[in-house]
């Protein structure tokens, strides 16, 4: 009998077409070493954004935290004497505003506003703001508070960028008092109306420990700022509270402690 | 004396010049792109940042995201750029998501399980030798 290599040729031809098709459809895991993760150049959210994610608040929430804003000093002040201290203030009066503007309050957000305005003035970043903020205004008595937003969100970047260009110590502060403050305020809405899924946007501990890292890095002179000290150890409290599991929330106890340690080193700072 | 003055002058005005518009480029494709993503009701992200990379090289940004929230990363390289990626990855350094299109923008798209740390390599696989200028921001909703 005749040998056919017919038959071979087609198992043949299959086995390689096989083979190639399962190598085009296969990727090998890729997994980012661990040295360009430790050597990323980190980006702080803004108030804003963590504003946005919890996302079960309204603008009646956010208008009860304002009362947070006017329980943790009973006069906000701009005249503090050391320039860190303006700087974390400046921060903080930023995250007001972007509360106010959640809250749709236009009285607060023009409170805000002035303050804001006062401390970039004394810490010469006063250029920024001034265009923004003139386009806030219209739009504040307009109403139009998506367009305010956006305004403040542009005016934010721009005067840290500012601040990065005139005391790069003071773009740190305003960065770090920026976040405690968003973080205040958002937990004392977590806080009157709490749910796990709300809470889960908490899970910030990374971020906690690089601004605590960052403020252990500014130079002796602003360190030596006893309020600047408070600060640190108590970024490094909020960083254990806020350390859960990936999915899982941050427990109710756990976000009342948070904002009162907030609520406790913002009113500190504004003295 | 003043002719090499003027010479020298006209050579940094227009290096300089240059270097503007590089980084310019890649601002306008990537602001084109939020544009259009700020139209279907996205925000954006005060954030930018911005370098030079040759080719091969890549820069690693760390970012805080929270869950629920959809978040669209837009890279985009100048004029001497030809391909460029990006890539993300989660606070463990497990890949997420990349873009390998060819093409001087890279897009990703993300919305978060959970919140926390995320990785995002971008990578310049082709361009001019000298390398090529990259803009990048975001965009949440």
């Amino acid at each position: 009998m005749p040998y056919s290599p017919t038959p071979l040729v087609l198992i043949a031809t299959l086995f390689v077409t096989a083979a190639a098709l399962a190598q085009a459809g296969e990727e090998p895991p890729e997994q980012l070493p661990p040295e360009l993760m430790a050597g990323a150049k980190v980006l702080v959210p803004s108030p804003s954004e963590l504003i946005h994610s919890l996302k079960s608040a309204n603008v009646a929430k956010w208008g009860d935290s304002l009362a947070d804003i006017a329980m943790a000093g009973s006069s906000h002040r701009f005249d503090q004497a050391e320039e860190s201290l303006k700087a974390l203030n400046l921060g903080i009066r930023v995250a007001d505003c972007f509360v106010a503007i959640a809250a749709q309050d236009r009285g607060a957000f023009e409170d805000s506003a002035v303050l804001v305005k006062a401390l970039a003035k004394q810490l010469g970043a006063s250029e920024s703001i001034t265009t923004a903020g003139e386009k806030a205004e219209r739009l504040v008595s307009g109403g139009e508070w998506p367009g305010v937003r956006v305004q403040l969100d542009a005016m934010r970047g721009d005067l840290l960028r500012e601040l990065e260009t005139v005391d790069r110590n003071a773009a740190t502060l305003a960065t770090v008092g920026g976040w405690l403050q968003g973080l205040h305020l958002v937990t004392g809405v977590l806080v009157r109306d709490y749910s796990d899924a709300g809470s889960k946007v908490l899970r910030q501990p990374d971020l906690a420990a690089h601004l605590r890292q960052s403020l252990e890095e500014l130079g002796a002179v602003v360190k030596s700022s006893a309020r600047v000290r408070e600060v640190i150890d108590r970024l490094r409290e909020i960083e254990g509270l806020l350390t859960v599991e990936r999915e899982g929330p941050v427990p109710r106890e756990k976000v009342q402690q948070v904002r009162a340690i907030c609520a406790a080193v913002i009113q500190g700072l504004e003295r | 004396m003043l002719r090499p003055l003027l010479y020298l002058l006209t050579l940094l005005v227009l290096l300089g010049g240059s270097a503007r518009a590089g980084l310019e480029g890649a601002m306008t494709r990537v602001l084109y792109a939020t544009g259009l993503a700020k139209q279907s009701g996205f925000r954006v992200s005060d954030f930018s940042a911005d370098g030079v990379l040759k080719p091969g090289e890549t820069v690693v940004l760390r970012f805080t995201f929270s869950s629920g929230v959809a978040y669209r990363l837009i890279v985009a390289g100048c004029e001497d750029c030809t391909d460029l990626d990006a890539a993300l990855y989660d606070e463990k350094g497990k890949l997420l998501a990349r873009d390998k299109d060819p093409g001087a923008v890279a897009v990703i798209e993300k919305t978060p399980e959970w919140t926390g740390t995320y990785f995002l390599k971008i990578t310049m696989q082709k361009s001019a030798p000298a390398g090529a200028h990259y803009f990048v921001q975001y965009v949440y909703d």
